[in-house]
């Protein structure tokens, strides 16, 4: 992955995550994977296309999930309903939205999919030949991984 | 030796293959895993690990096991796996479960989430490992085994200490490492590479042993050599398998098919000289012999480099794609761009600048170097600022900076220049068969690979162009 997309991503998800649930996150070390991995039981997905190809995966658990929702939405919830699925989202949403725009201003022209959540137990991810750059973010609400994977249109 | 070798292997594989394997099994973020039950010396429950500043990320600290000092490693930190939190030390909860492995007499704690059960598993069901079955590196898997309807990855937990370490752990660990639980016969590769080559010993060494296989030995060449005299090419063999264990222990540097011909060349003839295979125990002495073992400070390409791929260079039409690998902060990216382009100017080039070091990458694009000398042509590519030299922007905007890791698959296209310079060697024997035959697959007739004078490719494949402080082959 080229290191100009990898700030932008890095940044975003702090600075989004620092304003929109007002704590303070820790940074994990980044590092690369290509093999599969289990997803933690919340994903969303976002896609990117244009002058690149590939995702972006939200992964967390649960628990993380529902925590995020609740504060995000200012009372307490505890089902997977459409209210916390939408919530979620949106944060995704929010993420890659703010790190597009800022390659945008770097001269990176990207477009962002609508994101899909996937939701269950004990689900893996599989894509051969792709590796992914993970961030680490660590929340009082939980982990969330963030896992980018794009290449290049040649 | 090498018949001795298979006959010992065979030997040794009927009886693993009718043997049940006894195992420790234990949980790490949910999943199974296994350990043999041979290299486990206890399972104990801990905590407060004595901090060490400066140690590797997954180093908990050392540990005091009844007045023997043992390293404490966390697998889940190794691994990138989550760790669940613990509370402050208050309840039986919240000591971390920990199985101490032992390899010869040396003791390495590490770290899982829950210790589970012992339990055996026939030798025959257990399966070779996918690479896309699990979220930890192949490399430490020894297999699967299916045992109760559950699935357990069985680690090979001598290369934790041998290869995560990068020799900081001593003890013999290389002769296990890479081995499968037929690995038996453990010897101390570090302590006895001097040893006066007892030609009855009957040590296998699997890094060497499968050398062997991959690598067109020249076994009657240098068996008739007058000089090696009195010394049989046996002897000089097994001198020569302990001496690469040695290597890969104590400098990280494992022989692999590109790097074969030269140590062994330079091998023999410090045998021939003084009568004695070398008794070395630091880098240092290493590299007296073998100057390549110690990695190179990063520079811009010198003048013979930039001659010397410039007059190479085809009148090529359309895409020039070029790949430099192992590229740090992109001193050889820059370089070889520039080269390529004061041949050609019109060249239609794009560089892929690709290492796994974030930091190094991370400055690639836009590096400033302190001092270029004058006569270096490369200085017609840069800007002089008053923090150092710029490379020009027609010169930047060619190089594309990837994190990248060479072991991972790459979506890149097929290149016509690849720069692979002394690095395939400074990783074990089955990554660096991986990273080649990547790098391999990503040329096409005529493209061209830059390597260390150290490193020969097959000629059946490539011939050689250049040949001076490092050289340059065309694959046919």
């Amino acid at each position: 992955m080229r290191v100009e997309y990898i700030n932008p991503f890095v940044e975003a998800a702090f600075n989004t995550i620092k304003t929109v649930l007002g704590v303070d996150i820790v940074r994990g070390k980044l590092y690369l994977k290509d093999t599969s991995q289990p997803v933690l039981g919340v994903a969303v997905l976002v896609g990117l296309a244009g002058d690149v190809e590939g995702r972006v995966i939200f992964d967390m658990e649960k628990t993380t999930a529902l925590k995020i929702a609740s504060d995000m939405n200012g009372e307490t919830l505890t089902e997977m309903d459409e209210l916390v699925k939408a919530t979620i989202m949106e944060l995704a949403n929010m993420i890659t939205g703010t790190a597009v725009t800022r390659l945008q201003d770097l001269g990176f022209s990207f477009d962002l999919t609508p994101p899909v959540l996937f939701s269950g137990e004990k689900m893996e991810l599989a894509n051969t030949g792709v590796e992914a750059l993970i961030v680490p973010v660590d929340l009082p609400q939980g982990r969330l991984e963030i896992n980018v994977a794009i290449r290049e249109r040649i | 030796m090498n018949n001795r070798n298979t006959e010992l292997n065979t030997e040794q594989t009927d009886a693993i293959e009718n043997s049940e394997l006894k195992m420790i099994t234990f949980s790490l973020a949910g999943k199974d895993y296994g350990i043999d039950i041979m290299q486990v010396k206890e399972i104990s429950r801990m905590l407060d690990f004595t901090y060490i500043p400066n140690a590797p990320y997954y180093v908990r600290g050392v540990y005091n096991l009844r007045g023997e000092i043992i390293s404490v490693i966390d697998l889940r930190l190794l691994f990138h796996l989550p760790v669940p939190e613990k509370e402050e030390a208050s309840s039986d909860e919240d000591v971390e479960n920990l199985i101490v492995l032992q390899f010869g007499d040396y003791y390495l704690g590490v770290v899982v989430d829950r210790v589970d059960k012992v339990c055996s598993v026939a030798m025959s069901e257990v399966q070779a490992a996918h690479p896309l079955f699990s979220d930890i590196s192949i490399k430490y898997i020894n297999g699967l085994a299916h045992l109760d309807d559950r699935l357990y990855i069985l680690l090979n937990v001598s290369l934790l200490a041998e290869n995560e370490a990068g020799g900081r752990f001593t003890s013999g660990m290389e002769s296990i490492a890479g081995g499968t639980f037929s690995s038996a016969p453990v010897t101390s590769a570090i302590s006895s590479p001097s040893a006066a080559a007892p030609v009855g010993t009957s040590e296998t060494v699997p890094a060497a042993a499968d050398l062997a296989e991959t690598t067109a030995v020249p076994a009657e060449e240098s068996g008739t050599a007058s000089a090696s005299g009195a010394l049989s090419e046996t002897a000089l063999r097994e001198m020569f398998d302990r001496f690469t264990s040695g290597l890969a222990a104590v400098c990280g540097f494992y022989v692999n098919e590109w790097s074969y011909e030269t140590v062994y060349d330079l091998f023999r003839r410090y045998v021939e000289e003084n009568g004695s295979a070398p008794d070395f125990h630091t880098a240092d002495e290493y590299s007296r012999i073998l100057p390549f073992v110690l990695e190179e400070e990063e520079s811009v390409w010198s003048a013979e480099y930039f001659d010397a791929v410039k007059s190479l260079l085809p009148d090529s039409s359309g895409t020039f794609n070029a790949w430099c690998s192992w590229c740090g902060y992109g001193y050889s990216a820059y370089s070889l761009a520039a080269a390529l382009l004061s041949g050609n100017e019109n060249l239609n080039l794009r560089v892929w600048a690709t290492d796994d070091d974030l930091l190094k990458i991370s400055m690639g694009p836009n590096l400033t170097v302190q001092n270029i000398s004058p006569d270096n042509p490369i200085i017609d590519f840069t800007e002089e600022t008053k923090n150092g030299f710029k490379f020009k922007k027609n010169l930047a905007e060619k190089i594309l900076f990837e994190y990248h890791s060479i072991e991972n698959g790459n979506p890149f296209p097929k290149m016509k220049f690849i720069v692979a310079k002394g690095k395939t060697s400074f990783y074990n024997n089955d990554t660096s068969k991986k990273i080649i035959s990547e790098l391999y697959a990503k040329t096409e007739k005529n493209s061209y690979i830059l390597v260390a004078d150290y490193e020969t490719l097959p000629e059946s494949e490539f011939r050689l162009v250049y040949s001076g402080s490092m050289k340059i082959y065309q694959r046919i």
